[in-house]
């Protein structure tokens, strides 16, 4: 989203059509380097230039950044979607053989069972998580706040407020490679606190 | 690769994760310039970011115990210090300049009851208790009860709710026939034009229709005809849940006719949206700086629109070839 205290520069589509022109060839570069085949980098560019032709956005700053995370995130699509659709084959192959029928997203029951009890476990890390890096996550992640914005309602430091955001992520991530293993390993959370104290 | 050596690699991937999401120009090429020392730093980063988009679903439902209406710190003397008093100070400098701005308080009724009431462009603060404040955006008129910290109605217009919850005495919003009850709340909620929507922040709100009653947890709002019943329940980002009292406009494509009446309200500027575009969809955020007609120019650029000069505002108009 871009627009959030840096509307001072105003780039027009057009402006910003121009940017991506310039941009394509370090695009496709850091597309392949994301693991993305020539013919992916090329689509996912396609779909870039579309967005940024058709549609209006907020004034922008600076379009480098603006155009990198835009094909950030239209990678992250490509690769999801894609995902998504092996682990459908996969599964209705397993079961059935043949194509798959069409989507169903809706969640099973089991699924929903999985889901509450990742949350139970997630909520545990964030309640063990010291207080003001508890609020600091809570801004970023749930509320969305630029870190910015965070340390200046905190008075402190953005380097600060990415310290603590990088400790609740390393909390997230131990718990989830726990999680993942089947519960019982190596590192305690105690530990990595200790390693990363904020 | 050796144990230390893929946690280091994992922090270095978590620190890029959360950086980038706000980067700017200088980020992006250095974070480049990391993925292409090692391949396993692009095979790290992206579980990183895998797992945060797995927290997706559960963030709604994580309850977060420091929460600034919760009442948790205890102020004496200087209630406007907690929380989110502090980020308003901060956050909001125009806002908490128009603090002082009190443009009308009228008695109503010879009881308790009180009126206020804010221009175009114009936002005001009221505190009802400390850890409860609402800010009224422009143009728009509420009461409230001297007697009664736990009420309010909204008469027209759009309000952003920092309710801290009580649950012997929940706070009740009063929207023509129709209630909404706070569970630990920030939302926000616009009457005009026929129709009301809330949306929700933060906690939960419920919203009551004669003897109907429809729960909205944080990340959902809720649109209804005034009068009508039926009730469309959709998502929405709480990042852009009351942001124009931030002096931003965010819209996942919200018709330009809803545009147009936010602006009014946000710019002191009268605005419609000619009939020919009122309903299409706009996608974006707009930074709202000042107030009045300065901000037409760069607005058409954003809106792809043109303005003409009409009556006492503008109207927002097709782009003709002659425009261009």
């Amino acid at each position: 989203m871009a627009g959030s205290g840096t509307h001072n520069t105003i780039m027009a589509n057009s402006g910003l059509l121009e940017a991506l022109m310039a941009l394509g060839p370090a695009l496709l570069r850091y597309l392949s380097l994301q693991g993305a085949t020539a013919d992916e980098a090329e689509d996912i560019l396609q779909d870039v230039r579309l967005k940024v032709s058709t549609e209006r956005v907020a004034p922008v700053s600076q379009p480098r950044a603006y155009l990198y995370r835009m094909t950030h995130n239209h990678f992250l699509l490509h690769r999801r979607a894609a995902t998504r659709r092996e682990r459908r084959e996969q599964d209705w192959s397993d079961i059935n053989g043949g194509d798959p029928p069409e989507i169903d997203e809706e969640p099973s029951v089991e699924a929903r069972l999985v889901a509450r009890e990742q949350l139970a476990i997630l909520q545990g890390v964030l309640d063990r998580l010291p207080e003001r890096t508890r609020l600091i996550f809570r801004r970023f992640r749930i509320e969305g706040l630029p870190q910015r914005q965070i340390a200046a309602e905190l008075g402190i430091s953005v380097s600060a407020v990415e310290k603590h955001l990088a400790h609740a992520y390393e909390a997230v991530a131990a718990m989830k490679k726990r999680f993942d293993e089947g519960g019982g390993t190596a590192r305690s959370l105690k530990g990595e606190r200790d390693r990363h104290g904020v | 690769m050796g144990f230390d050596v893929e946690e280091a690699v994992r922090a270095d991937a978590i620190r890029w994760h959360i950086r980038l999401r706000d980067g700017g120009d200088a980020d992006w090429a250095q974070f480049e310039a990391w993925l292409e020392l090692d391949a396993e730093h692009v095979r790290v980063f992206q579980q990183v970011e895998d797992m945060d988009l797995e927290l997706e679903p559960l963030l709604p439902e994580l309850v977060f115990r420091e929460a600034a209406n919760d009442a948790g710190e205890p102020q004496v003397d200087a209630p406007r210090r907690a929380g989110w008093g502090r980020w308003y100070a901060i956050g909001g400098g125009a806002l908490a300049a128009c603090v002082a701005g009190v443009l009308a308080i009228t008695l109503v009724s010879p009881s308790d009851r009180y009126e206020v009431a804010t221009s175009a462009g114009e936002n005001q603060i009221v505190t009802l208790d400390e850890g409860t404040r609402i800010t009224l955006n422009g143009s728009t008129r509420m009461e409230f009860d001297r007697g009664d910290p736990r009420f309010a109605s909204l008469l027209s217009g759009e309000a952003l709710f920092h309710v801290r919850h009580d649950q012997n005495r929940p706070f009740r919003l009063k929207v023509g026939d129709n209630e909404i009850e706070d569970v630990g709340t920030v939302f926000n909620v616009v009457r005009g034009r026929g129709e009301l929507r809330v949306s929700v922040a933060e906690g939960a709100v419920f919203y009551r229709s004669g003897r109907e009653g429809t729960p909205l947890v944080a990340g959902q709002a809720l649109r209804t005809e005034e009068g009508g019943t039926a009730i469309q329940v959709s998502r929405t980002p709480v990042a852009a849940v009351g942001a124009w009292q931030r002096g931003q406009l965010v819209y996942l494509g919200e018709p330009l006719s809803q545009v147009a009446a936010d602006l009014s309200r946000g710019l002191g500027t009268h605005i419609v949206a000619a009939p020919a575009i009122a309903a299409r969809p706009f996608y974006g955020t707009i930074a709202v700086e000042g107030t009045g007609p300065r901000q037409i120019d760069q607005l058409k650029l954003v809106l792809d629109v043109t303005f003409k000069a009409d009556g006492d505002g503008w109207s927002m108009n097709p782009v003709s070839d002659g425009d261009r």
